[in-house]
């Protein structure tokens, strides 16, 4: 929503994606906020920041997929470790260096991404959400078996031009920038003939096809920008870990991911940062209350990793059930609210 | 051979049982209850502590778990899904999804993530030798169990009026309502219903394997036999789920070698997604015909 007397006098103010000096300064605000972070959050923080940019990174693509166009997607997660094992493979097996790898990672999770999309011709809704989920548990397996087993492979951080990132410091400002950038790509690709198709495919396929929208290749396309995203942010995720296994990448990750989508809201660039904030913290809350739970309920969980991964879990499942139920539409649409309220502020309707 | 294939029906027997619930609530509410493996594995650990953890008489024990996940099974109708209605597809998916992932934090609060073992069998033990091959008893009780779970879920959605009133309330809410079923209560028997389901496959899962809360993969490889029998139907699970578990366990004989073991874990999804491109809506379910 813009506010009252912001007109567009050239096309391009039709074209920008800020409007007012207030969006400018927000927008200063944030680049500032991420480049200066690390300067005053300590390394810990700056870890969380790596895994919330890296979140990003994911949710972005499957917000394009689940929000966008409206495909049910629950094999994230898989898709992220296709693209993890590309990176790994070559990297190590191959000896190229990581940039074209990732890149490499990238297009190989939109090939899968595409492959197991197809179902997507014929099928639409639990079908769809069910061919996901096959698609998940069938990735997974082959990792498993061609992959490294259950070891994988060792995922050393990046250098390029005797840049090196090895320290959390540096990979932040790698991982992050490639998130800002990836973002502001999404928000342009869905201010485009393709993002208007996508729109409407989720709003009405059928409708969507006697537009003259292809509404197959939409489709496959959308797999195809969510599973490149997911495949930047698995091979991102698994250079932080400096391990590339499996084991970052369950159908538990997965329904996080969606649950980001959910929390942040559906069809929202803006959102999937919310989403991903939000939940990261919450997975962190849970990281920093399960010590004091575990004192104060002896006897019920013996493992701290365990007790740590029910909580999170626990907490999980209450905030999506209750942001399903009262705001369906995310924390994007508060940040609409609050826009809203604050334009109209002195004299509310 | 005999040994593989009746090791495989009788997984595929509590593929079946398990497939059951999760179409007793599609065919009326055309909810996808993704959380249903976890109340099959939440009835089996209630019946496990109602048994080893108070002096009940065992018969008691598991008429308190029928009762008890089928209280909680409506509960979680009246309080979560019930705000739903009229909701697009995709809340009630990640609402169910939710669900399983918090209802495994909660058997992991609360009986701390470790295997249990029922302390005394439920199902009789044994062997009963037939023509040279030793059948285990309690395979083929869980077998028994699941086809008369079938037949009783069959009468009663074909000749009773309530069973009636769910088949409509799945077609058209409106309509349903007009012809005098009472699309609440229709919602709350359903859930009732997959809670009964899912106390029976909580007892077959834990007569024939340690209870633990990563068993929730059956209830996501019973999605696989739903798939193949037809989301609406109850014939088709159980043929599906003896196909499936069949399949399966051929899978693990005969192509682990190959392949490695893991196949047989990953075989019923690779069925999925072949069904899906093949004939998705299964062997026995409705094709439907989308009008705009």
């Amino acid at each position: 929503m813009r506010p009252c007397g912001n007109f567009d006098k050239t096309y391009s103010q039709t074209l920008a994606i800020l409007h007012t000096r207030l969006q400018w300064v927000l927008w200063i605000v944030f680049l500032a906020l991420v480049i200066l972070l690390p300067f005053f959050a300590g390394s810990y923080l700056t870890s969380v920041a790596i895994m919330i940019a890296v979140a990003v990174i994911s949710v972005l693509g499957l917000n394009l997929v689940v929000g966008y166009t409206g495909l049910l997607n629950l094999g994230q997660a898989a898709f992220m470790a296709v693209g993890a094992y590309t990176c790994a493979f070559l990297v190590n097996n191959m000896g190229w260096n990581f940039f074209p790898a990732l890149l490499a990672g990238g297009l190989g999770a939109a090939t899968v991404g595409v492959i197991f999309g197809a179902p997507s011709l014929r099928v639409k809704g639990f079908y769809l959400a069910l061919a996901t989920l096959a698609a998940h548990f069938i990735i997974i397996w082959f990792l498993m078996e061609w992959g490294g087993g259950s070891t994988g492979y060792e995922s050393p951080r990046p250098y390029i031009f005797g840049l090196t990132f090895s320290s959390d410091h540096s990979y932040y400002y790698l991982v992050s920038g490639i998130a800002i950038f990836l973002g502001i790509a999404a928000k342009n690709l869905t201010r485009s003939r393709i993002g208007r198709a996508f729109i409407a495919i989720r709003d009405h396929d059928i409708a969507a096809e006697i537009l003259g929208i292809n509404v197959f290749v939409y489709k496959l396309l959308a797999f195809a920008v969510g599973c490149f995203y997911a495949g930047i942010a698995g091979a991102l995720l698994s250079n932080f870990y400096t391990y590339t296994n499996i084991e970052s990448y369950t159908i538990a990750d997965s329904i996080w991911y969606l649950g980001m989508v959910i929390v942040g809201g559906m069809g929202s660039i803006i959102g999937s940062v919310f989403g991903a904030v939000f939940i990261i913290g919450l997975g962190q809350f849970a990281l920093f209350v399960s010590p004091a739970l575990q004192a104060a309920l002896p006897g019920a969980l013996s493992a701290a990793q365990q007790m740590q991964g029910a909580l999170g879990g626990f907490l999980f499942a209450i905030t999506i059930i209750l942001f399903i139920i009262f705001e369906p539409r995310g924390l994007a649409h508060r940040w609409e609210l609050l826009k809203a309220s604050y334009r109209l502020m002195p004299f509310s309707y | 051979m005999l040994t593989v294939v009746f090791s495989g029906l009788s997984s595929g027997a509590i593929y079946a049982i398990v497939a059951l619930g999760f179409v007793t609530v599609y065919k009326s509410t055309k909810v996808l209850n993704f959380s249903h493996g976890m109340l099959v594995v939440l009835a089996a650990y209630t019946s496990w502590s109602l048994i080893s953890w108070t002096p009940l008489p065992i018969w008691l024990s598991i008429t308190l778990t029928f009762a008890i996940s089928m209280g909680f099974a409506m509960g979680i109708e009246r309080l979560l899904m019930r705000p739903l209605i009229g909701q697009p597809i995709f809340a009630s998916v990640m609402l169910t999804l939710a669900l399983m992932v918090g209802l495994k934090a909660l058997t992991q609060v609360i009986w701390g993530g470790f295997s249990r073992r029922y302390p005394v069998p439920i199902i009789p033990t044994g062997v009963w030798s037939l023509g040279g091959i030793d059948l285990p008893l309690v395979r083929i009780v869980i077998l028994m169990m699941a086809l008369i779970l079938i037949l009783a879920l069959a009468v009663y959605f074909n000749y009773t009026r309530s069973g009636l009133a769910m088949k409509v309330a799945s077609e058209d809410h409106i309509i349903a309502q007009s012809v005098g079923a009472k699309i609440s209560q229709v919602f709350s028997t359903a859930w009732a219903l997959a809670g009964i389901t899912a106390t029976f496959g909580g007892i077959a899962l834990g007569s024939i394997m340690l209870i633990s809360p990563d068993l929730e993969i059956i209830g996501l490889k019973a999605l696989a036999v739903m798939l193949l029998g037809g989301l609406e139907s109850f014939a088709g699970a159980i043929i599906a789920g003896l196909l499936i578990g069949l399949a399966e366990a051929i899978a693990g004989g005969y192509l682990s070698g190959l392949v490695g073991g893991a196949i047989m874990e990953t075989f019923p999804f690779m069925l999925m997604i072949l069904i899906l491109i093949i004939r998705p809506y299964g062997l026995f379910g409705w094709k439907k015909i989308e009008r705009v």
